[in-house]
């Protein structure tokens, strides 16, 4: 399956699957209390998937790989071993009523997912409902439409709907995580994986590339690189791999972020020996010099709503995170504890600012409020850099090096959960995480 | 560079579409099967297959030790991009060499692994010019020299020691030759 499939996946909310769940509860719909990922992990039954028509053994195993995979990575979700089921998929809509709760609640499921699907020649069509057992309730279902090749895609929506289900956010699951790795190879280059682990290598510049960063339409990635010699910026597009040139000023470019709207580029250039910031008009060629300072300033992350922009700074002696206004430029102090504070990542709810702090010879993931405050040590083993916030602001990727080598990990916000998300061979830093795929 | 000495030779192997194989899994990073093990080198690759690299990035990327050459290395402390007083007797000794000459030299910035890679590249910037305008003080042609840093990316040693960090924090002049 081509991970960068831009066939539409079709989501719809059933409205005969939501009128049956109001009918089935007797008040407000309950939720499940998921008391942060780690902490009490809610035990989950997920039936396998009930074929309406012809069996298709690979698509069902595809889909539970991927949505046991997504409940395990979150932290959240413990999924009930399959050999201990002894009820299956009720026929016809879903509805509380079908269920036989008692016998999901001896196996001690305190959550459960039935689903069903349908294939007709290359589309496939899935249904599913998630179920507070112990509520004897349902709290949501959806159906979901897509080409048989985009199973994966379904199964990371089905495990997003679960957790917006039972917390009312989203699960970030559907998404794409750009990296720099020099897995198989010698340098450099841009990789983007899935978030059930599915790696594919989007440039072949075999030299230093970094910085890889999303464009808000998910089509292209803009990086650093220095082939032909100079740290340039680049744009490759997805699809075709097709790639531009963006900036080859003499010097540094680094670090080029795409304001969420879309029409600028924040970057860190180097002029005589000094680093600042620079706002690109990509429409005229235009630049704004965002940083006028003699210190080092670099790592630009603009706020969700675009109107201010985290950044690392020498300025007040050692390097440390700053916010300033777009496009007034008025600068505010973030961080004052620790002597190396570094790398911001401004979080998609608008709420926080991760960023990798210096604790004696280590860099640990740190979380501050994004008006300043006192921050929370979110990782504690290893070596960790390069913070990129997941697209439901729940977790952070992050790299960390342990016995010289690099992996990427996630955490979740409050230090609780981490989780392996890339092994194998090589050095894998950078993630840039992307918003929801729809 | 890394653990992974696999040379994907001549072949261009990254725009592939990778159809059937992330179906199956093949590429899965949950069940990677890739050894650390040598496939062929080819080591008749020429600079020019990486369009003008050169200098330290150069060795790094045909797979040859980094820095070396004839001009002495100027190192710096910690988080510093100032020349201290042996960093200066090193600029001396280069503008030495270079004086009776006419070529181009490029000046590289590098750093220790400590400190993010974006700050180390601005950090590799400032030492870099540090030593060029130390070569220009003493009377080097400005034109003759072109500055770039590496940051932490092209370190001549990886252990996490003082002893290898101070042998990264370095400026290394390279001939740039026409």
């Amino acid at each position: 399956m081509e991970i960068f499939s831009r066939s539409r996946i079709v989501t719809a909310m059933a409205a005969a699957l939501t009128l049956a769940a109001v009918a089935g509860s007797a008040s407000a719909q309950p939720r499940i209390d998921i008391y942060g990922p780690g902490a009490n992990k809610v035990p989950i039954a997920v039936a396998p998937l009930a074929a309406l028509g012809g069996d298709d053994p690979a698509l069902e195993r595809e889909f539970a790989r991927v949505l046991d995979h997504d409940l395990e990575l979150s932290g959240m979700y413990r999924v009930i071993d399959r050999s201990a089921y002894i009820e299956g998929v009720p026929a016809g809509p879903f509805a509380p009523e079908k269920v036989n709760f008692l016998n999901w609640q001896a196996l001690g499921a305190r959550g459960l997912v039935l689903g069903r699907y349908e294939r007709r020649g290359g589309e496939v069509t899935l249904e599913f409902a998630y179920f507070d057992v112990p509520g004897r309730s349902m709290l949501g279902g959806r159906r979901i439409r897509g080409s048989a090749g985009d199973v994966a895609r379904m199964a990371h929506r089905t495990a997003d709907a679960i957790l917006e289900f039972t917390t009312g956010i989203p699960g970030p699951f559907d998404s794409r995580i750009a990296f720099i790795s020099n897995r198989n190879q010698r340098m450099k280059d841009v990789h983007v994986m899935t978030l059930d682990g599915a790696v594919q290598k989007v440039t072949d510049h075999r030299s230093i590339t970094m910085a890889p960063s999303w464009s808000p339409d998910l089509g292209s990635i803009v990086f650093t690189s220095f082939r032909g010699g100079n740290a340039g910026l680049w744009s490759v597009r997805l699809g075709s791999r097709a790639e531009t040139q963006i900036a080859a000023k003499m010097g540094l470019n680094i670090g080029g972020t795409w304001h969420p709207g879309g029409r600028v580029l924040a970057v860190a250039r180097e002029e005589a020996g000094n680093t600042d910031i620079f706002a690109l008009e990509m429409a005229t060629s235009g630049q704004q010099r965002l940083t006028e300072h003699w210190g080092i300033d670099v790592d630009p992350s603009w706020s969700p709503d675009g109107r201010r922009l985290a950044f690392c700074s020498s300025r007040g002696g050692t390097p440390q995170v700053y916010t300033m206004g777009y496009p007034d430029k008025s600068v505010s102090r973030v961080t004052f504890q620790g002597s190396y504070n570094c790398a911001p990542a401004w979080s998609p709810d608008g709420r926080y600012i991760a960023y990798a702090g210096r604790v004696g010879r280590d860099f640990h993931i740190f979380v501050v409020p994004a008006g300043g405050g006192t921050p929370r040590q979110v990782t504690f083993v290893g070596s960790n850099e390069d913070p990129s916030w997941s697209p439901d602001s729940r977790f952070i990727a992050f790299s960390r090096e342990t016995k010289n080598r690099k992996k990427l990990w996630l955490a979740d916000v409050t230090g609780h959960w981490e989780h392996e998300l890339t092994t194998g061979n090589g050095d894998d830093t950078s993630p840039s995480w992307s918003r929801r795929l729809d | 560079m890394g653990l992974g000495r696999v040379w994907v030779g001549r072949v261009r192997v990254a725009t592939v579409v990778i159809g059937v194989g992330l179906a199956l899994g093949l590429t899965s990073g949950c069940s990677s099967k890739q050894s650390d093990s040598e496939l062929e080198s080819d080591s008749s690759l020429s600079d020019s297959e990486f369009g003008g690299s050169r200098g330290s990035l150069a060795d790094a990327q045909a797979g040859r030790r980094v820095g070396g050459g004839r001009f002495e290395e100027i190192y710096f402390a910690y988080d510093s991009s100032e020349l201290d007083s042996a960093g200066t007797q090193a600029v001396r000794y280069n503008a030495e060499l270079l004086r009776a000459e006419k070529g181009r030299i490029e000046i590289e910035g590098h750093c220790d692994e400590r400190g993010t890679a974006e700050y180390n590249l601005a950090l590799g910037a400032r030492r870099a010019k540090a030593v060029r305008d130390g070569l220009v003080a003493v009377g080097i042609s400005s034109s003759r020299l072109s500055t770039v840093s590496y940051g932490e990316e092209l370190p001549v040693c990886r252990e996490s020691s003082e002893s290898c960090w101070s042998q990264n924090r370095r400026a290394h002049l390279v001939d740039l030759t026409e």
